[in-house]
């Protein structure tokens, strides 16, 4: 809890990330030049005003946008993508990155609707393994799931359609399925952003446990001072920089 | 496979999904019994030519006819794809009932025609037309008369169980003592007189009998022309029983004599000196009628032609045809008829594909989210491809499977449902005066099951492909945040 110093093992080395919007022939610059990095273990919350470009940030170092300028040079455990830039690998590649070592929580919590608690927490896995591997693994994987489930509290819902739970309960559900495939990073971009703050609160408590069970880092973007108090690490973004 | 599972949960409970797996049903099952009654309809005419032509002919443009033909018909049949040949002779004629009609007179050899024609399929056993008779027995209604004769016709004549008379009883059925029975049955007051008259026998189409133009036992007086000379000669017959090809232009235009009887009456074909027999032309049929398109056995018989002695003048005038010769233009227009009738229907299909469009169009739009959502956790492009792309396919190969058993038992129930119709409307939607059958004829073959397919499953998996490549196109970013 207390504000130890971060861990020396490094995951992430971002540099100099710059993106800008094209609008109308007229480039709107959002980020001018990060540098940042992310250490093995650590909850890192980003704290910034509506506007600043911490989803941007965000939705860069997930991959699921592409830098305008800058390098994510990936540090971690996986010897296939180790020392590379993130930014440069291809399409494949950056499915398979998102898949196995990043997870996302939402503000909106974006489970899929047509399938059910247990299922979309599957969902991980359903993507990563063939259908012939999915099968022969399929009792582990359940037991896994249903694991997962019982840590975040949703065991009795784990049939339920997404529609009929909670916001908190959503949420929960979403981080079981962010951390179905063990990824060493979670990126959360206001997660406590759509409920009250006792659930919040709850949340946030919810993360922290997963944090030191699974050894997970967890990037946070909050604007709740409060909340980020308790991250290891707090980082302020102010147009488009770390201040 | 996870896109499987996800498109599958995305069809599920859709009223949507459903309507367009009927549609394409209907595509298919539409497509497929057009071409199905198309086919079929070719396929019958080209059976019912050979049935009622033989599978080759040979004629003359000489006047007197082919003469000499004893010598040929020896030298046919000592081939071994031939059968058998019968000659015969050939009419324009008029009768009298009220007021004159054109008919048509073959004159045949029962015996030879039997084994050439089909002739012992069309005819009708004595006791089996008195029992299609009965059927009309007290009907004063022309149009009730006609219904229930002929119902009773198919129910007895279009059965497989039934077996075609053998070459006795269609021999029988011209025979004198027979004409004799008839006559002295359906003529009782003047039963004596039969000797003295000596009548031919006729055996006519069902359509007269059935349409009231004649009736058994009747005295038919015909006129025809003397071949070669413009004198009308006039001849008296007796109706002694009926044949049903199937051919509603045979069946209602065209009476049967014995060769014999014809030669009485037309009384032309002495034939040039040395030669008393002359015929209109000769039929063979070979043991497979597929031979008659092989050019190999065309030269052999045009060969045993010439080598057979026939009179000299009706040799050089003679021609050879193959059953397919006959009706060889209006055969061809049918065919064309068949491929527009399935390419407008084609065209049904496209616009069920629009329907699977829509619907995944909408789909798509409603799961944007889902896909960006996908994405983040790690699906590919392709893969959110495969999901709608599963939607749109499956929709269509299901509709189409339907589609397949629909047309299916359709075709296999196509005149029920139309007596059904019919009954209930009181309208002939498919008239044998108009088809030229009694019966709607049905073909299913492997080809027609893949044409009536084809355009189905190419324009569903365009229709697929479009929306699917849309919702993969898409951002991941702008699709997450698409509410
Ligand atoms: N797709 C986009 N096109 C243009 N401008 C964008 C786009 N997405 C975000 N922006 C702009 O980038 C800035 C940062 O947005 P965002 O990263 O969502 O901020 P935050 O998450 O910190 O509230 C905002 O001014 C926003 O208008
Ligand atoms: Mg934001």
């Amino acid at each position: 809890m207390n504000n130890t110093e971060a861990k020396p093992e490094l995951i992430l080395e971002i540099k100099q990330l710059t993106k800008e919007y094209r609008l109308n022939q007229q480039s709107v610059p959002v980020l001018k030049g990060i540098d940042l990095k992310v250490y093995r273990g650590e909850i890192l919350a980003i704290l910034g005003q509506s506007g600043v470009g911490k989803s941007t940030l965000l939705n860069l170092i997930g991959l699921l946008d592409q830098a305008s300028s800058g390098h994510i040079i990936y540090k971690g455990t996986n010897d296939r993508f180790h020392g590379k830039d993130l930014c440069s690998v291809n399409l494949k590649e950056k499915a398979v990155i998102r898949n196995e070592l990043l997870g996302f929580v939402f503000q909106a919590y974006h489970l899929l609707p047509d399938l059910t608690v247990r299922e979309n927490v599957l969902l991980p896995a359903m993507i990563r393994y063939s259908g012939s591997e999915f099968r022969s693994r399929n009792k582990s994987l359940i037991e896994k799931a249903d694991h997962l489930l019982e840590r975040v509290g949703l065991s009795e819902r784990r049939e339920f359609p997404p529609t009929r739970l909670s916001g908190g309960e959503r949420q929960r559900a979403a981080i079981a399925r962010a951390l179905f495939n063990d990824p060493e990073l979670v990126l959360c971009d206001e997660p406590t952003g759509n409920l009250d703050t006792q659930t919040g609160e709850k949340i946030h408590q919810l993360m922290q446990e997963l944090n030191e069970t699974t050894g997970a880092s967890f990037i946070l973007v909050t604007h709740d001072e409060n909340l980020a108090q308790r991250a290891h690490r707090q980082v302020h973004m102010v147009d488009g920089l770390f201040a | 496979m996870y896109q499987r599972f996800i498109s599958f949960r995305y069809l599920r409970k859709r009223t949507t999904a459903l309507l367009s797996i009927i549609a394409v049903m209907f595509g298919v099952a539409t497509l497929m019994t057009v071409l199905g009654i198309m086919e079929g309809y070719i396929e019958r005419l080209q059976e019912m030519i050979r049935e009622s032509e033989s599978h080759l002919i040979i004629r003359t443009a000489a006047p007197q006819g082919l003469c000499g033909i004893e010598e040929l018909r020896e030298n046919l049949n000592a081939l071994p794809e031939v059968v058998e040949t019968a000659p015969f002779l050939e009419a324009l004629a008029m009768y009298r009932s009220g007021k004159f009609n054109p008919c048509f007179l073959r004159g045949l050899d029962p015996d030879a025609e039997s084994r050439v024609t089909s002739l012992p399929k069309f005819l009708i056993r004595p006791q089996e037309l008195e029992t299609i008779l009965a059927a009309g027995e007290g009907l004063e209604d022309l149009r009730e008369f006609k219904n229930a004769t002929s119902t009773q016709a198919l129910a007895i004549l279009d059965t497989p169980e039934r077996t075609p008379v053998n070459s006795e009883e269609s021999v029988e059925l011209f025979s004198r003592e027979f004409r004799k029975t008839i006559f002295n049955r359906y003529n009782p007051n003047i039963g004596s007189s039969f000797s003295k008259h000596n009548y031919s026998a006729i055996v006519v189409g069902l359509q007269f009998l059935t349409s009231r133009n004649l009736e058994l036992g009747q005295i038919v007086h015909l006129l025809t022309i003397k071949p070669g000379s413009q004198e009308v000669i006039e001849g008296k017959f007796i109706v002694t029983g009926a044949f049903k090809t199937g051919d509603f232009n045979v069946d209602s235009k065209v009476f049967l004599v014995h060769n014999n009887r014809m030669k009485t009456l037309l009384n032309a074909y002495g034939g040039p000196e040395g030669f008393d027999e002359c015929y209109d032309g000769l039929r063979i049929s070979l043991t497979d009628y597929n031979l008659a398109d092989s050019p190999e056995l065309i030269d052999k018989i045009h060969k045993t032609i010439r080598n057979s002695n026939l009179d000299k003048d009706s040799y050089i005038n003679h021609h050879l045809r193959t059953w397919r010769d006959s009706k060889r233009y209006f055969l061809q227009a049918v065919e064309i008829e068949k491929w527009i009738m399935g390419f407008v229907v084609s065209l049904l299909n496209i616009f069920t594909s629009c329907i699977i469009l829509l619907m995944l169009v909408l789909i798509v739009i409603e799961k944007t989210r889902d896909a960006g959502i996908l994405m983040s956790l790690g699906a590919r492009p392709r893969d959110i491809l495969m999901i709608f792309m599963i939607n749109g396919v499956t929709i269509s190969i299901v509709g189409t499977v339907l589609g397949l058993i629909a047309g299916t038992i359709f075709l296999e129930c196509i005149n029920p449902v139309h007596d059904f119709i019919s009954s209930l409307t009181g309208a002939t939607l498919f008239d044998p005066e108009v088809y030229l059958m009694d019966k709607i004829p049905t073909s299913l073959e492997f080809t027609t099951v893949i044409l009536s397919i084809l355009p189905a499953i190419v324009f569903g998996l365009l229709a697929s492909l479009v929306p699917a490549i849309w919702a993969a196109r898409k951002n991941p970013i702008v699709a997450i945040h698409n509410e």
